[in-house]
């Protein structure tokens, strides 16, 4: 690990402040910052630990919904009786990802700002265009089993390695930006940018803005989710695949379908053609069916993930069945 | 080097670990590892990577348990760091210590410190939730789940399951439902 | 006798040490004023070197040494027949990862500032780095060829021929602990190492070659592993580079590993192309068996020609053979050195027979247990490659598992998707001869007596984590008739213990058990002797048990040991005691009978349940049953959790643990991460059942086989066999990704093709003389009670 200056903050504008240096890094729960500071992929000049301001409530909205803190630890929002009960997809996800003692420490805004577990972004030394600008992308003819179909560029391919987020995706989630003059709230599928040609910009986030909370609507009564993932092994493991489908039911009638995808997308990837073809419509395999040939329509797979379409399919197929078996309580 | 320098300027910082108050001048780079280990000599908490991938140096930080390889040591200032060494009772073993021994839990040993600091804090919240829900019992599931970000070599895991379960039931939140193994 | 402390299932005895967090690995050694290492690594897979730079190196602040190949003109290997590593490397680089400079300073930090200020001009080369290109482009290690009786006679025998490529992927050891050495100079000028090392004894003998010092004044203590399976088991660059910079600067030098730098490390399973071929007739009988192996033994030597032969001789141990030849080659390329890995070199032919055998079980619609079970190998005979067997118990194992997983009502019946798969396997206790031939004993165990009582045990050998140490206590106590925690033990230090040879080929209950009990005994005869005078009663009274000396005719005549040891020690000076264990002599005689002879041979069998998702491709394994036969367990707790974590080693490599490198870039390595180097979590193991067959061996202390490797060996072929079993795809390699599963199901299993390859010269090896078959020893020559030792005079 390099050496940084190191500031314990206690105020946002202190915070907004310091981030504006060139090179600074905001330090929250760590268990995505620190391993790439030893690895010497991040090497900031500054680390700006937030941890003690006041980010981590979780309170509802005046509006209806949740407003979520951006320091609220990933166990403490997955065990939340209120987000079990009205976001029980969130819950499947996040406890699905990582491990217990990391999902204690890591935050709701680090998971938003989780890196990508590419390989040749995480070795140092192969030309990769997200660590190096400009240097290609060695997955290109690489090895490239654990990489994305969708959203991909020339110059990347790398997937979004968070579960959360394919939920908060699916779930219509507002990330809230504060630092800047005007505070903002982003919709999730636009915080996140396409590599193109510039997949070192990764967020929308600007100098000296930081993640102050994630706002989730409310969902109307009836709506049926689940969150469905497939990996190598049974824990401590990335998605191979992963669907999170949101179902408003009126009746046995879907009024409006949202899917979020993950592990075969450079970000959390919704599906919106596909959603579509689900709305007011009576839930059956065989429209599932369609659904999920439309929702990897514009997939681009490589050799070793080629096997990553069908199985998204299947995934997606599946996911949408239990989600509209399961009556929300 | 003036600014590495700067940079890595060390801080007084006082660290409460096993209820004992260390003042120690850190650098801010400093893992929480490698400060248990080097600088306070508690080297009963074991790395197998350093990237927080295998669970070997769990510690707990206020009672719940964190990776002290992804924690910076000056992070850790006014919370309680509870280690392997702070779970005997002076020459009081902790039950699972001396469940982990009975059973063959313990093969080399190395994961054996951060699973024994998870499992201390999954029983210990059994424990506390069992005042307000007398029916509260730990499942195999739970141990599984809680211990699922330790990677253990060594045993295939099974020893280590039961001896918490038998940890467990000796603290009354455990009933075997089933028979004790055929093979046992 | 009835035996009081064999046998039972007692912690071990250092089981507190490792639940307290106490016990010191060798990376928990802390010296004043010690330095830190770090190694400068290639990053290429195969380049010249035209230049090393380490002025800037040197220049920063804090940094004391700087070393580079120049400063180690002597290179090293395990065996003597491949001495072919550099320390550090000079000239060229083989594999990314190789060790080409290193550096002292300070502190750690300082130490990674000069790593990167090294620059080094490299003149890379496209590297090699698969089976058929080395093969292209003859770089061959070593070839074997064998011929035992005659195959294609064998072969017209037959009703059926059946032959197919088999491919085992290469996968690491991922032991916890991350390999650390400390270097520390003594005021003498003598050195000392402490290392995690399976072997201190070939360590120690590798430093004074390599540093070119006598033995005598180098001291290598091994600690504690964290867990070896064969990962420790090599000696090391790092080892001896910390060795030399302690030297130089006259101060200790710390080296601890980065995980990354272990996956380069490796010396783990080699990845192995099979092809087989085996005629059989109708009745199951298999009338002759071609074996063909091809190694990718990275870049170095290693253990690899043993691995070599390991491939091609444990076949034979289970299922009788008529004729048999095997053909193999280990080839370098550039890729991390493959060595040994938990059943070294025999998990991969196993896994291509026992899959051969559920397909020929198929064919000739029999029953695989009851056709595998018609075919074994008797007790006391000699193998068609001259092994000696000793006592063999695979039929029970077979039974055990059959009647505890429900087979015969379970297997081809269970519903799509659902399926059971059996297999077996055999392995050595400990390998017949010594990496270095000699005559010397292979261990030794010193028992020394206080005369306040206590028992002090000295040897070389070192607890990996299997529980040797516990073995090793109970053997003593059971012949001294004290409690196990009573003994202390003083291990693996080359200056305060006799030599054993080490922590690998699950040599250490057989050979240090033996050598303990004749130590014990030589110690025990001491006291009888004495005891006997004083009480003028023959020696074959007195009985040692629960910490006193008895008259076994006369209870009431009783003293405490302690008071035993006093009366020897008055008669006969102090009590000290040795004892040692040379293994038999190997009836086979011919080039490459070296490997495969043991004292005796270990033997399982397994069956697996698994569930396939035919929608994912996703293996749920649900219960492994497996029963061992272990001759006798010295401790049934240690033994099951050998057997238990052999279990989860096997799944691991059936399902997802695989060490593979990019052929683009460099060889460098795919996963060379915890996270993304697959290994089974507590969620994904099942439940394990297993079963301990006991059948004392007459070359086993007490009758006690080994139980470290063997368990491993069903493993795998028995989830492929599952597999068909369950969705009916035979995939005749591993790991079984989903993705494999799922091309198997819409296409066709993935099938390898195994070069045109023969060995040049083939060594047509005489049948063993039948007489020498059924020599089956009466079990207990080495029991305290009757073994005739050699009492002190």
């Amino acid at each position: 690990m390099k050496p940084f200056r190191y500031h314990r903050i206690k105020t946002l504008q202190e915070a907004s402040h310091l981030t504006q240096e060139p090179g600074a890094v905001i330090l929250a729960g760590g268990t995505n910052l620190i391993d790439m500071m030893r690895l010497e992929i991040m090497n900031p000049a500054a680390v700006v630990d937030i941890q003690s301001l006041p980010l981590n409530q979780i309170e509802t909205l005046p509006s209806g919904g949740f407003r979520i803190g951006s320091l609220v630890r990933n166990s403490d929002l997955a065990f939340h009786p209120s987000i079990q009960k009205e976001y029980p997809v969130l819950s499947q996800a996040i406890l699905s990802g990582a491990s217990p003692q990391i999902r204690n420490q890591a935050t709701v805004g680090g998971n938003l700002m989780q890196r990508t577990r590419c390989t040749y972004f995480r070795d140092g030394i192969s030309p990769c265009s997200k660590r190096n600008p400009g240097t290609g992308c060695s997955a290109e003819h690489g090895y490239h089993r654990s990489h994305a179909v969708l959203g991909i560029s020339d110059s990347c391919s790398a997937t979004h390695p968070s579960d959360m987020c394919v939920a908060l995706a699916a779930l219509d989630a507002q990330i809230v930006l504060e630092g800047k003059k005007e505070k903002r709230t982003v919709p999730i599928t636009e915080f996140y940018l396409l590599p193109q040609n510039t997949p070192w910009k990764e967020t929308a986030l600007e100098p000296a803005e930081i993640i102050t909370a994630v706002d989730l609507p409310e969902l109307p009564e009836g709506t049926r989710t689940c969150y469905l993932k497939v990996r190598d092994r049974s824990s401590y493991e990335f998605a191979l695949v992963s669907a999170a489908v949101v179902l408003e039911f009126n009746q046995n009638q879907i009024q409006k379908a949202r899917i979020a995808l993950g592990g075969i997308a450079v970000k959390p990837w919704r599906v919106p053609e596909a959603e579509k073809l689900l709305h007011h419509s009576t839930p059956s395999k065989k429209l599932f069916q369609t659904c999920a040939e439309t929702a990897l329509k514009g997939a681009k797979p490589k050799k070793d993930n080629e096997f990553k379409v069908e199985l998204a399919k299947r995934v997606i197929l599946h996911a949408l069945s239990l989600a509209s078996k399961t009556k929300k309580e | 080097m003036p600014i590495n320098a700067e940079r890595s300027r060390k801080k007084l910082t006082s660290l409460k670990v096993n209820g004992r108050v260390y003042e120690k001048a850190l650098s801010p780079i400093s893992t929480l590892l490698e400060i248990l280990r080097e600088d306070l000599g508690l080297t009963g908490t074991k790395h197998g990577c350093e990237l927080g991938e295998c669970g070997a140096c769990a510690v707990l930080l206020n009672d719940v348990p964190v990776l002290s390889c992804l924690t910076l040591a000056v992070e850790c200032e006014g919370k309680e760091i509870t280690t392997i060494e702070g779970l005997a009772d002076g020459n009081r073993l902790h039950p699972l210590q001396t469940a982990f021994a009975e059973l063959g839990a313990a093969q080399c040993g190395y994961c054996t410190s951060g699973i024994l600091c998870v499992a201390k804090s999954l029983l210990d919240k059994a424990a506390q939730e069992k005042k307000s829900n007398p029916g509260r019992e730990l499942s195999r599931a739970e141990i599984k789940e809680a211990l699922s970000g330790n990677i253990c070599r060594c045993t295939g895991y099974l020893k280590i399951i039961e001896a918490i379960e038998l940890t467990a039931e000796r603290l009354n939140l455990f009933h075997r439902c089933e028979p004790v193994r055929e093979d046992r | 006798m009835t035996l009081k402390v064999i046998g039972k299932p007692i912690p071990k005895v250092d089981a507190l040490a490792r639940c307290t967090g106490k016990l010191q690995y060798a990376d928990d050694l802390i010296f004043p004023e010690m330095l830190f290492c770090k190694i400068y690594r290639s990053p290429y897979g195969h380049a010249f070197i035209k230049k090393i730079d380490v002025s800037k190196a040197e220049k920063i602040p804090g940094v004391l040494k700087v070393l580079t190949g120049k400063d180690f003109p002597i290179s090293f290997g395990i065996l003597p027949v491949s001495q072919d590593e550099p320390p550090l490397a000079e000239q060229e680089v083989r594999y990314v990862g190789e060790p080409t400079a290193a550096v002292a300073a300070l502190d750690e930090n300082t130490a990674y500032a000069a790593v990167r200020a090294i620059s080094v001009d490299f003149e890379p080369v496209k590297p090699v780095m698969t089976i058929e290109e080395s093969l292209k482009q003859e770089m061959i290690h070593k070839i074997a060829g064998l011929e035992f009786g005659d195959i294609e006679k064998g072969f017209l025998e037959s009703d059926e021929i059946f032959e197919n490529t088999y491919f085992y992927e290469g996968n690491t050891h991922l032991a916890l602990e991350e390999h650390a050495s400390v270097a520390v100079p003594e005021p003498d000028g003598k050195l000392t190492l402490y290392s995690s090392t399976q072997v201190p004894h070939y360590l120690h003998r590798t430093l004074a070659k390599t540093l070119n010092l006598p033995p005598s004044r180098i001291r290598v203590i091994a600690a504690p592993n964290g867990g070896g399976f064969g990962g420790k088991s090599d000696v090391f660059s790092h080892e001896i580079v910390v060795s030399k910079l302690a030297l130089l600067t006259g101060k200790p030098v710390k080296i601890c590993l980065t995980r990354e730098e272990i996956f380069y490390l490796h010396r783990g399973r080699h990845p192995v192309l099979m092809w087989l071929k085996t005629g059989v007739k109708k009745d199951g009988t298999i009338t002759s068996m071609h074996f063909k192996s091809l190694l990718d033994g990275g870049a170095y030597g290693s253990y690899g020609v043993a691995s070599l032969y390991y491939t091609g001789a444990l076949q034979t141990t289970t299922y009788k053979m008529k004729n048999y030849k095997f053909e193999g080659a280990r080839l370098f390329t550039h890729k991390a050195p493959c060595g040994p890995k938990r059943g070294h070199g025999t998990p991969q032919p196993r896994f291509a027979v026992e899959i051969m055998l559920d397909e020929i079980a198929e064919k000739f619609q029999l029953d695989p247990a009851e056709f595998r079970k018609k075919q074994l190998v008797e007790p006391g005979s000699v193998t068609i490659n001259y092994l000696k067997i000793g006592s063999i118990s695979l039929g029970k194992c077979i039974d055990k598992v059959i009647e505890r997983s429900g087979w015969k009502e379970k297997f081809r019946k269970l519903p799509f998707g659902k399926g059971l798969g059996l297999a077996c396997g055999s392995y050595l206790c400990g390998a017949g001869l010594p990496i270095y031939w000699n005559p010397m004993p292979h261990s030794s165990v010193m028992i020394k007596l206080d005369r306040g009582g206590g028992i002090s045990v000295y040897c070389g050998q070192i607890d990996i984590g299997q529980g040797s140490n516990s073995m090793l206590a109970q053997v003593v106590a059971e012949v001294l008739g004290v409690e196990p925690s009573e003994i202390k033990l003083f291990c693996a230090d080359t200056d305060f213990t006799p030599v054993d040879l080490g922590s690998y080929s699950s040599r250490v209950t057989l050979m240090v058990g033996n050598a303990a009990i004749q130590a014990a005994q030589r110690a025990a005869a001491f006291l009888k002797e004495a005891v006997s005078e004083k009480w003028g009663i023959p020696k074959t009274r007195i009985e040692l048990s629960e910490g006193r000396i008895w008259d076994r005719e006369n209870l009431n005549l009783t003293i405490p040991l302690a008071e035993g040891i006093q009366l020897a020690e008055a008669k006969f000076g102090a009590i000290c005691a040795a004892g040692s264990y040379t293994p038999p002599k190997s009836p086979g005689n011919y080039k490459g009978s070296g490997v495969g002879p043991s004292p005796a041979y270990s033997y399982s069998a397994s069956v697996v349940q698994v569930e396939v998702d035919p929608e994912t491709g996703n293996i749920q394994v649900e219960k492994v049953w497996i029963a061992h036969d272990i001759g006798k367990a010295i401790n049934p707790l240690s033994v099951i959790g050998q057997v238990e974590g052999s279990v989860y080693m096997g799944l691991g490599e059936a399902l997802m643990e695989e060490q593979t490198f990019r052929a683009r870039y460099q060889g460098v390595h795919k996963t060379p991460s915890m996270l993304d180097y697959k290994s089974l979590t507590f969620k994904d193991m099942p439940d394990v059942e297993t079963h301990l067959i006991e059948d004392p061996d007459p070359n086993g202390p007490f009758g006690a086989k080994e139980v470290g490797q063997g368990p491993l060996l069903p493993v795998p072929p028995a989830v492929a066999n599952a597999v068909y079993d369950a969705v009916g795809v035979r995939i005749r390699e591993i790991p079984l990704h989903p993705e494999k599963i799922l091309f198997a199901l819409k296409n066709k299993p993935p099938k390898k093709n195994f070069p045109d390859f023969h060995a040049p010269k083939i060594i047509s090896v005489p049948l063993p003389s039948l007489s020498e078959e059924r020599s089956r020893q009466p079990n207990s020559s080495l029991t305290p009670d009757s073994s005739a030792s050699k009492n002190p005079s």
